[in-house]
Order: C-alpha cells, then structure tokens, then sequence
C-alpha cells in the first residue's frame, strides 16, 4: 500500500516538530526516516499511524484519505521503541492479541488463532518461546515478538520506532539484517524512524533526512551519500574532515584521502597522532600544522603507507576530490 | 519460603529474628492473648453470645457496610488515580495532597463533621431529606463515614501502579484494533488488578475495625444501626469482659477468612 503525506503540520505548544512535510512512499518500499533527536522523525511515524493528529494536511493510503481515520481502522502495524509488550500475558497471548480483539464476526477461531500465531513466531524464530512471560526475554527477543505481534493482524503498513534503538550493537546488526530479510520475503510498505546513519543506509531502500521539523532530501542511501542536498546531510551522513587550504576551506569524508610516506607534490603534512585498526580499515589521525582540527584519514589496512607506521611520524595526505 | 540469605541485608538469622520478635510483641502476642480469655467461655456459652440476634445484625451491618465502602472506593479511588496520573490541571496538587487528610483527621472528627452535613437538618441532609432520602443515622451514613475514612487506600496503591503503565501499552492495543473497551478490559484492568485489591483489602479490614468516625452518623439503634465495634464497646461498659471478648474473637476469625480469600485470589491473578 502506497503512503501519500501532504502538508502535514504539528506542533506542541510553541514548539514546531513538522513543518509543511511532503512525502511519498511507494507500495512495498522499505523507508527510514532519519535525523537528530528532535527533528520531528518520531511525529511524523505516528502521525501516519494516526497516533497523533497533524494540525494540518493530509495522510492519503492508497489513494484514500485516512486523515480521519481511527488507528484501529488504519490496519497498521506498529512496533514501539521500547516494544510495548504486555507484562501480564504470555508471549503467545501477545501475539494472538490483535486476533482476539476483532469483532466477533470477523475473529478467527481459537484453533486458527493458535496456527496462526505458532506460524508468526516461527517466522521470528521464537516458537519455543510461546509460554514465557515478556520479562524472561531479552531485548532483542521483545522486539521480534513486538514484530510479530504487529505482523498478526495482517497490517498493509508496517512502522517502527527506532526499532533496534534499546540494543546492544551486535543484535542490533544482526536484528537488522534479519528485518531487510524479512522485508525482502513479506514486501509490506515499510518506514522506519532511527537516528543512525548507518542503520538507515544498511537497511532502507530511501532516506528520508530530516532535521528542526522539515525534510532536507529523500534519496536512496548512495544518493543522499555521494550526493548530499547540503552541508547538514553531509555531515549527518558521515565524518568529515575540514582542511583550511590557503585562502579556502575544503571538506571531505575520512576515506577520501590518499597517504603517503614521501612528501609528494600537492600533498600536506601531518604527525601521527593515533593508529586505530577497525578491521577491514584503519583510522590515522593527523595534526596538521596551522589548524585546530586533526584530520582523520581511512584507508584499507594493507595501504602501503601504513607499513610500520608509528606515532609521532610524518605522514603526507592529500584530500582525492580536490 | 526460599531460605537462603538475601544479598542486600545481611544476616538473615538476625533480621528473620527481630521480624518474629516484633511480631510477636505487637501482633501476635495481643491476639493471642485475647485467644486465651475467650478460652475462658465453653463452646455453648461463646456460641450463644455470638449467635445473639443483636451481635448477628451487627455483624452484618459491620462487614456488609465495609464490603461496601471498600467497594465504593475501589471504584472511586481508581477513578481518582487515574485522573491525577493522566491529566494535568491546575489544583492537581492541591487535591493529590488532599487525598491523604482523612488518615490525618482523628475520626470522631470526621464522624462529626459528616453527621453535622448529612443529618436530616444538615447542609446536604436538608436536600436529601426532600427526596426521603435518609443519610446519617442509617447504614447508609455508616458506609458514607466508613468511604471518608478509607478513601486514601485505593488511590494510594493503584496511583504509582498506574504511572508505571506507558502510554505506548494503549496505543500498542489500539493500533492492534482493541476497543477503548478492550484497551481497559484486557491491558489496564489486568495491570492494576493486584495493587487495586491490595488498596481494596487494606480499605476494607480498615473498615471493619472503623470505630470513631461511625459512632456519631450511626445513631447506634441496636440490630439496626449498631457496628460491632460499639457492641464490643457496650459490652465493655456493662463489665461483661468475656462478652466483648467472644465477639472480637468472632470479629478476629471473620475478617481472617475475608483476608485469607482475598490473598488466594490475589495469588492466583499475579499468576496470570
């Protein structure tokens, strides 16, 4: 189901968390919504869910107005930060909830109801866990059942909340991953709000950057990374380093950088600050002379130039763009 | 009953042996002794001052007036909560506040204070009486002082319940369809089930045991408007001290089953 957001406005008070946002997502596409704390991400998740009201503008499905619409009509799933589980019933009865609460016309079977669920939770490869209580859990176990339990209703939108954001960094990659996966298999129109650069360009077919309540550019990963709208994206995107180059100052990111043992033409010089080996990569950090800022280069590991390398040592850079 | 030493306090002999010790010295060893008068009386004897028309008629009006002050405030004292949780405005304070000034009013105050409101020719009495409603010297006025007194047991114990409930678990049930209904039945009632019975346990043994308050508004007509407080009251007056004792030893064995079965229950929720 394709998602249309037109003008939408929504403010708290004086403060305004969305501004005149425009936005389409097409069906079966996978989204992130990305920027800093505060930029108006989380609003305007739950104003598509209709958790929130906008105090202007449209929210269109499928080319249908649901503006008005009730949550409960709006047939979305959605995943909580902090999975929303409930304490008092079994993970199986948290995930045949939805099921339950239908109208006593349309419910299934308790029979049905229970293959149904036992299906769910062996899609999240949790079926062993069907009797235990959401405290006996870890996070990243929650949050597939919080999946699941959206998934039960059969929503035609499926939107997260920061959904790896309560994680440790390893679940949180692999969760992620496995989410891809599972968009890839199921192909429900999905958007995710997170805050990490990453995580977005990992996982989402678009990115949406957004800051202080507006959008800034939607493009797909390599687009808002190789071409960034402006110097927020640039910077939200990545690190970047800030040479002063006489009379200009140029940018660039850590791994557009060349190194060199020997000084060479165009190059600058800079002492080895720290070597840090990040696996596939490593990081050198430069001082150059003249300037606050050190620079931070990335260059594969086996770069020539990093033979023996030892701190306190010269080493000569020159940004790859200019 | 684990017997292994907790990791906060230590010396678990000690604090196990000074729990049992106060116990002992302010619970038991009272109740005990009143066990041991009573054992004074024979069986037929104990069972005919017991079985007295007068002590059953207020032993009904006593717990039935409990039950239903204990009930009034458990729906009362939840609305209450929930109020002082979930919104904002301004007094809020003030009536959270508020809320704990009937434990701190000495009860024949309070007594007093609502008979003067309620009695036929009273502030509020006067309107009620015009609809042949009477107020004070009924049991309705009983179970009126009975509510007064114990209003801050419900609210006290359902309210950090409550705060603890996220916001997200109710849109979590309404994005899944649930009914506002449905949200209540199935996600908020379950929550707050143990602590309300808790605070609706704690009201309603306070109830039974209310003396002070209910004295004035009750109007004392024995086997009508008598609590068995004041039963135990008379008969203490008329130095029939084995009397009095049989009665609070019936009151004593009562309200222990009262208390015994809402626990069960208690467990068995908390089980899920």
């Amino acid at each position: 189901m394709s998602i249309e957001v037109q003008q939408v406005n929504k403010a708290f008070g004086n403060f305004k968390a969305l501004n005149e946002i425009n936005l389409s997502i097409q069906s079966g596409e996978l989204v992130a919504l990305l920027g800093p704390s505060g930029c108006g991400k989380t609003t305007l998740l739950r104003i598509i869910a209709g958790l929130e009201k906008p105090d202007s503008g449209h929210i269109i499905f499928n080319g249908a107005d649901v503006s008005r619409r009730d949550v409960r009509k709006r047939n979305v799933g959605f995943v909580f930060q902090h999975y929303a589980l409930f304490r008092h019933m079994t993970v199986f009865d948290n995930v045949a909830f939805g099921l339950r609460m239908k109208p006593r016309r349309q419910r299934p079977s308790e029979s049905v109801i229970h293959d149904k669920v036992l299906e769910l939770l062996r899609m999240v490869q949790l079926d062993w866990l069907a009797d235990r209580y959401p405290e006996q859990l870890s996070g990243g176990q929650r949050q597939r059942i919080a999946l699941a339990r959206a998934l039960a209703v059969e929503p035609e939108i499926l939107l997260l909340d920061e959904p790896f954001g309560a994680l440790d960094a390893k679940v949180r990659k692999e969760l992620r991953r496995w989410l891809a996966n599972l968009h890839e298999e199921i192909n429900l129109t999905s958007v995710f709000v997170t805050h990490d650069q990453e995580e977005a360009m990992e996982v989402a077919d678009r990115i949406v950057v957004m800051n202080k309540g507006v959008i800034e550019q939607i493009g797909t990963p390599a687009e808002v990374y190789e071409n960034p709208a402006n110097e927020f994206v640039y910077h939200f995107l990545g690190d970047s380093n800030q040479l002063q180059l006489d009379d200009q100052q140029i940018q660039f990111r850590p791994h557009e950088v060349l190194l060199s043992r020997r000084a060479e033409p165009e190059h600058r010089a800079g002492v080895v600050r720290d070597i840090r080996p990040l696996g596939a990569i490593t990081r050198v950090t430069l001082k150059v002379e003249g300037q606050e800022l050190p620079i931070e280069a990335e260059v594969v590991r086996d770069d020539a130039s990093l033979n023996g390398l030892q701190r306190g040592e010269t080493l000569y850079f020159k940004p790859k763009a200019s | 009953m684990a017997l292994r030493p907790s990791p906060v306090i230590p010396g678990f002999n000690l604090t196990l042996g000074y729990t049992l010790v106060y116990l002992s010295l302010i619970v038991l060893l009272p109740l005990a002794g009143m066990l041991v008068y009573a054992s004074k009386l024979s069986w037929p004897e104990f069972y005919a001052i017991v079985s007295h028309d007068r002590v059953l008629a207020a032993l009904k009006l006593s717990f039935g007036a409990a039950l239903a002050a204990a009930l009034l405030n458990g729906l009362v004292g939840t609305l209450l909560a929930w109020v002082l949780v979930r919104y904002r405005f301004p007094g809020r304070k003030i009536i959270d506040a508020l809320i704990d000034l009937p434990f701190a009013l000495p009860t024949a105050v309070a007594g007093i204070a609502l008979t003067a409101l309620y009695a036929p020719r009273g502030w509020v009495g006067q309107w009620a009486n015009e609809i042949a409603l009477k107020i004070a010297y009924t049991p309705l006025g009983i179970i009126l002082a009975l509510t007064f007194v114990t209003l801050p047991f419900v609210v006290r114990t359902v309210q950090p319940v409550l705060e603890d409930i996220p916001r997200e678990l109710e849109e979590a049930a309404s994005c899944l369809g649930a009914n506002k209904f449905q949200v209540l039945r199935h996600v908020l009632i379950p929550a707050l089930l143990p602590a309300w019975l808790t605070g609706f346990t704690l009201a309603f043994a306070r109830a039974v045991g209310e003396y002070g308050s209910v004295i004035f508004i009750a109007g004392n007509m024995p086997g009508k408007t008598e609590i068995l407080p004041l039963l135990i009251m008379v008969k203490l007056d008329q130095y029939d001290y084995l009397g009095a004792t049989a009665i609070g030893v019936m009151m004593l064995a009562v309200s222990f089953v009262f208390l015994l079965l809402i626990n069960l229950l208690q467990r068995r929720i908390s089980r899920g």
